[in-house]
């Protein structure tokens, strides 16, 4: 080969070479962030470790109210250091008990007051706050507290003397509702509008929505006092 | 060194660098198309979007409820239930503490809801135009700080 051509390639090659190298380098420079580092002067100022502290324990605070989860249910198995509870969702779930940190309540009204764990009893309805960790769940408050549930359906027959009805749910039951004095009674007008309401004013073919106080999840509902009725009046579904 | 030498030189050195300057051009633009890629202009997409977005014309006969989920537990005395439904929709929310109707004008719905400390189990039915069986779903919400 020609010792010129030879000489001209090799020098291509290696300003070539070398300019690809620059390129490749400043490619690869990662762009300066806006944070600054934090300065080890201000880790020595008492005030600024506070802070920090305190953010940090915000932080955590927050971080455990977020991860806190709600189990809901009929507890069936009371032991020193667990629960066993019947969840809503169908499923036994088993609650672990911390003497020093676990704190009970009862749910009364508008307010909460405190009780002692001598007074959980079987079949109460609890809510139990708590964190999730491998699998456990160990609660952090366990609220006792009274459990509602809703049914529909259609008026299929009335007794107004012992202001009784039967619906036939849309779940395909037979459910008999008893109206007390203490039910909330309401009716939806032709305006579409909630009014104040009387066992009278039910028709057979009517819809009814019934509110009532649950007594034990895993006993099927035929009979109900519910705390709260709303009439839909047959005509007005189909106007 | 010959006269043909230096010249071989000088030719080797020009083309090197103007190709080095071919490979720098390359790769800073290269790298400028990548960035505008990841960093997409927000006045752009909010113009692109509504553009792709068929208009809603489905009528909906289910209920959806987008906020708030079932299970949570909420801090105010009230909650803001949201959901979708179809228009024209009798909705019921009810619980132990309250009973509320309202019929839908638009697909979407929202309602505030009252909440009582503990448990709410609020059930919500959906009479869609013409039909006299609802559609119904239940949340349960849990306010445990009075």
């Amino acid at each position: 080969m020609n010792i010129r051509i030879a000489l001209f390639l090799l020098l291509s090659l290696t300003v070539l070479a070398l300019a690809s190298f620059t390129v490749m380098v400043h490619a690869q420079d990662v762009p300066a962030t806006s944070s600054a580092p934090m300065q080890a002067t201000e880790l020595e100022d008492p005030d600024s470790l506070r802070m920090l502290r305190d953010k940090l324990a915000s932080v955590v605070a927050e971080l455990r109210k977020k991860d806190e989860q709600v189990v809901a249910g009929e507890v069936r198995v009371i032991e020193p250091n667990y629960l066993e509870i019947d969840t809503i969702a169908g499923v036994v779930q088993k609650v672990e008990l911390d003497e020093a940190l676990t704190k009970y309540f009862r749910v009364v009204g508008a307010a909460k007051e405190e009780i002692e764990p001598k007074d959980m009893v079987l079949g109460a309805y609890v809510l139990v706050t708590g964190l999730r960790t491998d699998g456990s769940f160990t609660a952090n408050e366990i609220y006792i507290d009274e459990h509602f549930d809703s049914k529909a359906g259609r008026v299929t027959e009335l007794d107004a003397t012992n202001l009784t009805l039967r619906l036939e749910t849309f779940d395909k039951d037979i459910l008999t509702v008893s109206v007390a004095r203490s039910t909330t009674q309401e009716l939806l007008n032709a305006s579409g509008t909630l009014e104040a309401s009387i066992f009278s004013r039910i028709k057979e073919g009517d819809t009814v929505h019934v509110v009532y106080a649950v007594s034990s999840l895993r006993t099927p509902v035929s009979a109900v006092t519910p705390t709260r009725l709303l009439v839909i009046p047959m005509g007005y579904l189909s106007k | 060194m010959t006269k043909e030498s230096i010249i071989a030189i000088v030719l080797g050195l020009v083309l090197g660098v103007a190709v080095a300057f071919a490979v720098v051009f390359y790769t800073v633009q290269t790298q400028k198309e990548q960035n505008t890629q990841t960093q997409p202009d927000a006045t752009v997409a909010s113009v692109l979007v509504p553009s792709v977005v068929p208009p809603t014309v489905t009528v909906l006969r289910s209920l959806e409820i987008t906020a708030p989920q079932s299970g949570t537990t909420a801090e105010g005395k009230t909650v803001a239930i949201r959901g979708n439904a179809g228009a024209k929709t009798l909705i019921i929310v009810q619980s132990a503490a309250k009973n509320q109707v309202l019929t839908t004008e638009q697909d979407s719905f929202s309602i505030d809801f009252p909440l009582v400390l503990g448990e709410n189990a609020i059930t919500v039915s959906a009479y869609h135009e013409g039909s006299v069986v609802p559609v119904q779903k239940k949340l349960y919400i849990y306010r445990l700080d009075p």
